[in-house]
């Protein structure tokens, strides 16, 4: 586009923003606070993923946008639509196409590589805010690693419910230092956090947080020893459209029988499937 | 056989304000003040020195404002003195802090806490000080399993339940937030929890204050009987003189920031040398 900057943001700005990056990488887990900037749309829907995203992207990049796993829901589609006006990349549905996916809510179920960057959208980056709504003593309890009253979150939860009700947002302890919100990922997506390959980025807009997951580094879901973490559990239940049972299913009424029906969540997944089922 | 004191406390002092370097010599009983006349800095507490013996009970006594349980704050690490040395001789204060003697003021916050959670037990006057209200009383005690690194749900629960049951709490009620108990039921909460990790040393600052003398009769009786099982060493700090009579070997009598008076307890109850000694004895009386 004429006029404008490539990625809109202006230099100055991708740089301190990329600058915030790198050190969010060097300390795994770590919130780095960075000068959210003005967007054309507006915080909270997005703003984190998109700066950081507009300030690591280059012209040959190719750049895949999911919300809840899905290519061509409002959020994805509105995102790519600025993305590409503002820096004309070639844009992709294929998880293995793509060179920086951004995200929402999931994590794609293809497995990635070290060549991708997966930018995740955080609409709250503090995991000790559930219990304590002051920033002074979460960063105090960040900083002398003081999570006693996060496992006593836990505690109380099993004790009321015989389980942790935490559904989204599952609190995780990245390189055995910090406490890290994953931002609101299914628990089925947890474990694809942990020794991943691909550097996954956090970025919280309205909340002004860069954190980062490196490749390859140890991230472990809260749990007891004799307590363990579970994912959603999907016994029985497969995928109506590709017949996919080791995905994660979004559940649905359907409409004209009243019936509970299960479809993949990761769309262009299930799709891929279905065409690879079709060739054979 | 020379009894080395578990706790050793030299030179405390506290002083809230901006002290002029002249407030301890312009306070004190012989001014009969506790503000500097120069800069207006209270001194809560000045120039304490004391120690405690293994196993021994301590009482510090003293009117409203005289600084004992600022001297208990600063022992919990609850607030930072001006000065002072602070040591305790333990074999778990090895295990955290490694061999030779360090003053514990001096410490990083990590350590601190982990003193605070291995080494000290501590009983607030008001349980909201030392309970999170809304979390539940079985809860509130699993804290301090958790801060000590236990993960196994199944211990936790059998330690919360032993201590449930080591200080008459209904066993019943685990799941309840102490905000629905009684004041008597809410200070064994309170107990159980400092008693968690089995520290050494325990602080009670004014833990009957507030209690109706029956409820208190039996918070001293649970007091003394721990006290028999378990040996540790206690400082308590009190404005009644029937708990030091009841419970203590030795005792401070503090007055303004400062202690006028130390001995046993039987002394200084009978023979108050101290004018100020003399007044708190004869006024209980």
């Amino acid at each position: 586009m004429k006029g404008y900057n490539f990625g809109f943001l202006d230099e100055v700005s991708k740089r301190e923003i990329r600058r915030k990056i790198l050190k969010a990488i060097a300390i795994p887990g770590y919130q780095v606070p960075f000068s959210s900037k003005e967007l054309p749309i507006p915080r909270g829907w997005g703003t984190g993923g998109i700066q950081i995203t507009l300030s690591i992207i280059g012209p040959d990049d190719i750049l895949k946008v999911i919300d809840q796993g899905c290519d061509e829901s409002v959020n994805a589609v509105n995102i790519k639509k600025f993305i590409k006006a503002v820096t004309g990349v070639e844009l992709t549905t294929d998880t293995t196409e793509a060179t920086i996916i951004q995200t929402r809510h999931r994590i794609p179920e293809e497995s990635m590589t070290e060549k991708q960057i997966l930018v995740l959208q955080v609409p709250y980056p503090e995991a000790l805010r559930v219990f304590e709504p002051s920033e002074v003593e979460t960063r105090r309890m960040h900083a002398e690693a003081d999570y006693a009253r996060m496992w006593l979150y836990l505690y109380e939860d099993i004790v009321k419910f015989q389980e942790i009700s935490i559904g989204a947002r599952y609190p995780v302890l990245v390189n055995n230092r910090y406490i890290m919100d994953p931002s609101p990922i299914p628990r089925w997506d947890i474990p694809k956090l942990n020794m991943a390959k691909t550097l996954y980025l956090f970025g919280a807009g309205r909340e002004k947080r860069i954190y980062a997951v490196p490749p390859y580094t140890d991230v472990k879901p809260l749990e007891f020893e004799d307590f363990k973490f579970r994912v959603e559990d999907f016994r029985g239940k497969c995928c109506m459209i590709c017949g996919s049972s080791d995905t994660f299913l979004d559940e649905l009424i359907d409409g004209s029988s009243g019936e509970r029906i299960y479809i993949c969540s990761d769309t262009s997944y299930c799709k891929k499937r279905r065409l690879v089922r079709s060739e054979l | 056989m020379e009894l080395f004191p578990i706790l050793e406390v030299r030179n405390l002092t506290k002083i809230y304000g901006k002290p002029c370097g002249e407030c301890i010599s312009h306070t004190g009983p012989i001014y009969e003040t506790n503000i500097c006349s120069r800069c207006n800095s209270l001194v809560a507490c000045a120039d304490i020195n004391f120690e405690l013996y293994p196993g021994e009970i301590l009482g510090i006594v003293g009117e409203s404002g005289s600084g004992k349980s600022t001297v208990i704050k600063l022992l919990a690490f609850d607030v930072e003195p001006l000065q002072g040395e602070y040591y305790i001789k333990h074999e778990k204060i090895i295990n955290i802090l490694g061999n030779g003697q360090k003053n514990l003021f001096n410490l990083t916050p990590f350590e601190k806490r982990q003193i605070r959670n291995q080494v000290i037990g501590i009983v607030y006057q008001y349980p909201y000080l030392g309970l999170k209200m809304n979390i539940s009383a079985g809860g509130n005690i699993a804290e301090n399993l958790l801060v000590a690194g236990l993960r196994n749900l199944k211990r936790i629960r059998e330690k919360v339940l032993e201590l449930f049951e080591k200080t008459e709490l209904p066993i019943q009620r685990i799941d309840e937030p102490p905000i629905k108990f009684s004041g008597g039921m809410q200070q064994r909460v309170q107990i159980a929890k400092a008693l968690s990790n089995n520290p050494p040393v325990l602080f009670l600052d004014e833990v009957t204050t507030g209690l109706d003398v029956s409820v208190k009769a039996r918070i001293l009786d649970l007091i003394k009987n721990l006290h028999h099982d378990y040996n540790f060493s206690i400082i308590i700090v009190s404005h009644d003189l029937s708990i030091i009579r009841v419970l203590t070997h030795r005792t401070i009598v503090m007055k303004l920031g400062r202690v006028v008076e130390a001995g046993l307890t039987d002394q200084i109850l009978e023979d108050p040398q101290h004018p100020y000694t003399q007044l708190l004895v004869n006024s209980q009386l």
